[in-house]
């Protein structure tokens, strides 16, 4: 499924003396598998983006389409629409998902969201071993274990499994990595990557860790003030508008940033490069053609 | 040097359960047998995976925890014994800064949350005047001060509360994972006002996941299942092959590969900075 955001704006407190225009005017399409990052400042509009896409927010403009294979089209968000279908269809997991874990077991928990879609008992309880498999938890192990016996990490992945349990086609991650280890940080990541192969998701991540994003996403898009600045691939966004992310105070992940303090004192490199190897053999290079 | 200890701990065993006959089982410990001093001044990055153990032994350098055995000296003073008579004489001496700033923000205005510390030990109003104007512009949260914290980002909160800290005027701050919630620019802010507190000769502990910040210590000590595993300076520490899971910061990876073909990166060489020094030196050699 493809999903067309087209011409989003939101706008808090009309009216009011604190209006805000958290959103302006965004046009982007999510292409079916596709994984975007989305980055940005505390207060770009991230998060109300997010929120919108998942049918949370009601627009105050602009709407959202979703296309099927087929090619027919349904508005799923559009101001003064009732947005059960867009729920439906995607998913959202907050920022620190694992505080809305409620219920007494792990599995009661998984199964809350699709118990709401009205399935049977039989098919909630298929459904959340699905999702705890994809997550990496032993549903026979820790199914009825209570979800605040487990760790940080676990409690995380279980409050994913019961987003993933709905069966979503697209699956919104708000900051899923925050406060955790690197260990915890990394099995997230590669975790994300396995859901969406083996259930052919599309995936919107919501990050600041910029080495994250250029590494997992398929296009970045970089917000500000509420406006969709920039959209590529993260060599387009990284390398080609370096100068502009930096002067919005974003970062720059480690490899292109590095090679512009090279730049910047002199030496004759080539920063638009974003993989590890061929960042140093690009430093290589330089420091030996000098060498010589 | 003449070691001059601003905390010691002595053999230090925490327990957040004890059994029905007080004695906890080894595997309860989450702390087991952990001795280092923090030497006055020095800036010290305290490391490990998540339930290493890391965050109990930053309670423990306020008096927050007690240990179940050993002792723990901050400044001399033995937080079992000072904590039953006058607690404050040990939280004067060390601050704390935690992970999430709402949790540590009382008043409903700025000023009046930065003052809540100073005013609690009885500091004469006219100093507290003073303290409070002196923290607020060190964080750069001076132009905020009439605001209501409710209205701020992440990263000024934490800047007020890291504020209500300096203005108790501490010798040591101890910040526990306080970037974790953050954005790279509430983190850099956040970085640049530990390193300004150690130059003005403070002691500073950070616990962070974040191994390019604990790059910018002088002393890295590694936890695992509350035990040092590792301690030393980030050069020593970083050229360890048994890390484990721990991330590499960016420049010491980088180094080691630019070894492998022939570059010479001296092993000290840990920060981004460092090493871009290093190669332009290189240049002109």
């Amino acid at each position: 499924m493809q999903i067309r955001i087209e011409d989003l704006s939101k706008i808090y407190s009309p009216g009011l003396p604190y209006e805000t225009k958290a959103l302006d005017h965004v046009s982007f399409t999510v292409e079916a598998g596709e994984f975007i990052g989305i980055i940005g400042h505390t207060g770009s509009g991230k998060t109300t983006l997010v929120q919108s896409i998942a049918g949370l927010l009601e627009p105050s403009d602009g709407r959202i389409v979703s296309v099927h294979a087929d090619g027919t089209e349904t508005v799923i968000s559009q101001k003064g629409k009732e947005s059960a279908l867009v729920r439906r269809k995607v998913g959202i997991v907050f920022q620190y998902p694992e505080y809305q874990l409620f219920e007494e077991t792990v599995m009661k928990d998984v199964c809350f969201g699709p118990k709401n879609q009205g399935l049977s008992l039989e098919e909630q309880k298929e459904r959340a071993r699905a999702a705890l498999d994809l997550v990496g938890i032993d549903a026979d192990d820790k199914g009825e274990v209570s979800p605040f016996e487990l760790s940080g990490g676990q409690k995380r992945r279980v409050a994913i499994a019961g987003v993933l349990a709905m069966r979503p086609e697209v699956l919104i991650l708000d900051e899923p990595t925050a406060g955790l280890d690197p260990k915890g940080h990394d099995d997230i990541l590669e975790m994300i990557r396995r859901i969406r192969q083996e259930m052919d998701m599309s995936i919107i991540l919501v990050s600041h860790n910029m080495d994250d994003v250029a590494e997992y996403a398929d296009r970045v898009l970089v917000m500000n003030h509420g406006k969709m600045v920039f959209l590529g691939t993260p060599k387009e966004v990284y390398c080609e508008h370096e100068e502009a992310l930096r002067a919005i105070g974003l970062d720059i992940p480690s490899c292109p940033s590095f090679l512009w303090q090279l730049k910047n004192r002199g030496m004759d490199v080539d920063d638009n490069k974003l993989e590890f190897e061929e960042t140093a053999q690009e430093i290589i290079r330089a420091v030996k053609s000098r060498w010589q | 040097m003449a070691s001059d200890p601003m905390i010691q701990l002595k053999d230090v065993r925490f327990a957040y359960e004890q059994g029905e006959d007080d004695t906890p089982q080894a595997a309860e410990f989450a702390i087991d047998g952990v001795s280092f001093n923090i030497e006055k001044g020095s800036f010290v990055a305290i490391v490990g995976s998540n339930g290493s153990g890391k965050s109990t032994l930053a309670k423990h350098m306020n008096a927050l925890l007690l240990p179940t055995s050993g002792e723990v000296l901050v400044d001399d003073l033995n937080t079992v014994t000072e904590s039953q008579t006058q607690p404050w004489e040990i939280r004067k001496r060390v601050g704390m800064v935690f992970q999430n700033p709402d949790n540590q923000l009382v008043s409903s205005v700025v000023e009046d949350d930065v003052a809540f510390g100073p005013e609690n030990i009885g500091i004469e109003p006219s100093e507290i005047r003073r303290r409070v104007d002196e923290s607020l512009q060190m964080v750069g949260m001076y132009e905020h001060r009439k605001k209501g914290p409710h209205l701020l980002s992440g990263g000024q909160k934490q800047r007020i509360a890291i504020a209500g800290v300096i203005a108790m005027d501490p010798e040591c701050v101890v910040f526990d994972e306080p970037t974790a919630m953050l954005d790279p620019k509430g983190r850099r802010e956040i970085m640049s006002i530990i390193r300004k507190l150690h130059s003005q000769g403070r002691t500073v502990v950070l616990i962070t996941h974040f191994m390019e910040e604990a790059a910018e210590a002088d002393r890295i000590i590694i936890m695992e299942h509350g035990k040092v595993h590792a301690d030393g300076t980030p050069a020593q520490i970083f050229s360890r092959d048994d890390l484990g899971v721990l991330a590499l910061p960016f420049a010491v990876k980088m180094a080691k590969r630019l070894r492998q073909s022939g570059i010479d990166v001296p092993a000290d060489i840990v920060t981004d900075e460092q090493l871009a020094d290093f190669l332009c030196s290189k240049e002109q050699g």
